[in-house]
């Protein structure tokens, strides 16, 4: 039935399909016995201002799967099956489609904030490169709009933050400008992998506040990807569980919560919850 | 009178000096800025703050790794400055240190056996080689992992896994107090609570204290019988775990406590606005006054000029203006 849809529908986006639509993505690497598949036919959909939460521990294969999504997948690794973003196929899209899709439709903020900013360069000189490269967006009206995106994510003193360094900055700032160089386009889709986990948790309440405040004002399809399960209950509407390459379980995130059925994922929320701070608030 | 404490900090300070400024000007950082502390035989003590807290640099500091610029370290009672080299040495097998990232700490090049076998070599040279490659497989084999293991190299290990090597190769030098700088923080929630039950395993069969820094509380109630909360080098609260979690007098150590993550979306979800998170913003705080009153929503006027000494507040030590206005 999908292979039918995919084949009669125009490559633009008809009303029913989703922004995001996974079909059957696998990703396999060569191994001394064969191929090995770090992604395991992973089919999944996301809807325009929604969150999805895929939690999975290290190693399952997260991260393999959003690099699927933005045709970045390194070399070895062998991509199969279908990844329609705006009824657009990306698996074995030409490299100067992909590169415009990356930054204007679909962006991507990472656990490490240094892997995105580049140290030599002033943060206001990488923004305004973004918009340049994207938007045809240059000087004055460049900067305008950088300065404003920083003031969206919660930075105060924008003007002056355009002026320095990443290394000027603490982690939880170098995390809000990422966010920030990310939102510029003001892309469909973004693409989370461990946004919040190497930030104090103060910080990381206010990042995983900021990405629902995001999802509701502009209408943005998050996806989250995260050891843990803390992060999702915060902010995602729907979770997958990933283990070895597969989703083996999947819904709303209440319904999940509260009654998880693989064994796996009873396993992982137990966990989450011996570590649960008995916090004043109300059950 | 008692017998001495096993290990006290008394009005520790370091201070950083920072060169390379704007225009080659140096300007002074107190890391650590008069912080006292004190632990008894198999207790366990948790610093908890923000990165950039202290946290780490106390350790340092009890460890010697850094220059206090004031301040004491007793080991039973016995200043750790005015000890000899060789002095110093024999305390050093009591003190040892696990570490954030296990795999940054544990040399690539090393098997497992010989990573076991260092202390060994330093602290009980009359052991030969085929004793010291034993003891490793007994200390593996106590830490939960199997002693066929000795032979691998680090990069063959999961992240969980190397944290017990690490705690493997603390233990086997017998301390009396282990020093650990966040050493869950960068282990998969699932994996935590595996690790934290061993150290607290050890601490029962060995009477260990433990020296517990944590950016995260959760780890924190888990271990520790009592906790200390640092800003900005300084103790903001401290007290029993049970009753700082309970009822927190200080809004830094209540930001801290309302940001941590539930597993469970409903509650999660009706917490209410977080005003003490951090402000991202690039200005230093000025020097006098409550550190925290940049970030603070129950600030006043004097807390900006008259720093908060820390004092008795309902069983909790505070250093707050308005601690007893709760
Ligand atoms: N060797 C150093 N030189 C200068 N400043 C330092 C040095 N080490 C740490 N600092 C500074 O001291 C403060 C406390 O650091 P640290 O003890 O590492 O905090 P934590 O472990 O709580 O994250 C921070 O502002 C940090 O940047
Ligand atoms: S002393 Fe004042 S600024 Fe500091 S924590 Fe207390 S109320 Fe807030
Ligand atoms: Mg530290």
């Amino acid at each position: 039935m999908r292979c039918v849809m995919s084949l009669i529908l125009p490559p633009v986006a008809a009303m029913s399909e989703p922004l995001l639509r996974v079909d059957g993505l696998s990703i396999h690497y060569p191994g001394p016995g064969g191929p090995v598949a770090v992604v395991d036919g992973v089919s999944l959909a996301l809807e325009r201002g929604r969150i999805l939460g895929i939690a999975g521990e290290s190693g399952s294969g997260k991260t393999q799967l959003l690099l699927a999504l933005l045709g970045l997948v390194p070399g070895a690794g062998r991509v199969t099956g279908s990844v329609r973003l705006n009824g657009e196929q990306v698996v074995g899209a030409p490299d100067s489609r992909l590169q415009r899709l990356r930054g204007d439709r679909v962006a991507m903020v990472f656990q490490d904030p240094m892997t995105a900013l580049n140290p030599q360069l002033r943060i206001g000189l990488q923004l305004t490169e973004v918009l340049a490269w994207h938007r045809s967006l240059k000087g004055a009206r460049a900067r305008e709009r950088a300065t404003e995106m920083l003031a969206s994510v919660g930075l105060a003193e924008p003007a002056l933050l355009l002026e320095r360094y990443p290394h000027e900055l603490s982690g939880g700032m170098r995390q809000r400008v990422m966010i920030a160089m990310a939102l510029l386009c003001e892309p469909d889709l973004l693409l989370a992998d461990e946004p919040t986990t190497a930030l104090d948790v103060t910080v990381q309440a206010q990042v995983l506040d900021l990405l629902g405040e995001l999802r509701d004002r502009l209408g943005m399809a998050i996806l989250l990807v995260t050891h843990d399960l803390g992060v999702i209950a915060q902010v995602a509407d729907e979770v997958a569980v990933m283990q070895g390459g597969r989703i083996i379980e999947r819904g709303d995130v209440v319904g999940l919560f509260a009654a998880p059925q693989e064994p796996y994922t009873q396993r992982l929320l137990a966990a989450a919850r011996r570590l649960e701070i008995p916090v004043g608030v109300p059950a | 009178m008692s017998a001495p404490l096993l290990l006290e900090g008394r009005d520790l300070s370091v201070v950083y000096r920072r060169s390379g400024g704007l225009f080659g000007t140096s300007s002074e950082l107190a890391a650590l800025d008069h912080v006292s502390f004190t632990l008894g035989a198999g207790e366990t003590l948790a610093i908890v703050g923000e990165s950039g807290s202290g946290k780490s640099t106390l350790a340092r500091a009890v460890l010697r790794l850094v220059a206090l610029t004031a301040g004491q370290v007793l080991l039973r009672g016995e200043d750790l400055a005015i000890l000899t080299e060789a002095e110093l040495r024999a305390r050093r097998r009591e003190l040892q240190m696990i570490f954030q990232d296990p795999f940054a700490s544990l040399d690539p090049r090393m098997r497992i056996a010989e990573i076991l076998a260092q202390p060994l070599r330093v602290f009980e040279p009359a052991l030969n080689r085929a004793q010291r490659r034993e003891r490793a497989a007994a200390q593996l084999a106590g830490v939960g992992l199997d002693a066929a293991m000795l032979d691998r190299y680090p990069h063959q290990f999961s992240g969980g896994q190397a944290q017990r090597i690490g705690i493997a190769r603390a233990l086997i030098a017998a301390p009396s107090v282990l020093v650990c700088d966040e050493p869950v923080s960068a282990l998969d929630v699932s994996i935590r609570t595996q690790v934290l039950e061993l150290l607290a395993e050890q601490r029962a069969k060995r009477g260990l204290a433990l020296l517990f820094i944590a950016h995260d509380l959760a780890a924190v109630r888990f271990l520790c019988d009592r906790t200390l909360v640092l800003y900005r080098g300084q103790i903001m609260e401290q007290g029993p775990t049970a009753q700082l979690f309970a009822a927190a007098r200080h809004p830094y150590t209540r930001a801290l406590l309302d940001a941590a993550l539930i597993a469970d979306p409903l509650r999660a979800r009706r917490r209410t606005a977080r005003p003490e998170a951090a402000p991202a913003r690039l200005a230093e705080p000025s020097r006098q006054g409550c550190p925290f009153v940049s970030r603070c929503a129950q600030q006043q006027p004097r807390c900006s000029v008259e720093r908060p000494a820390l004092r008795n507040v309902g069983g909790l030590q505070v250093a707050c203006h308005r601690a007893d206005e709760r």
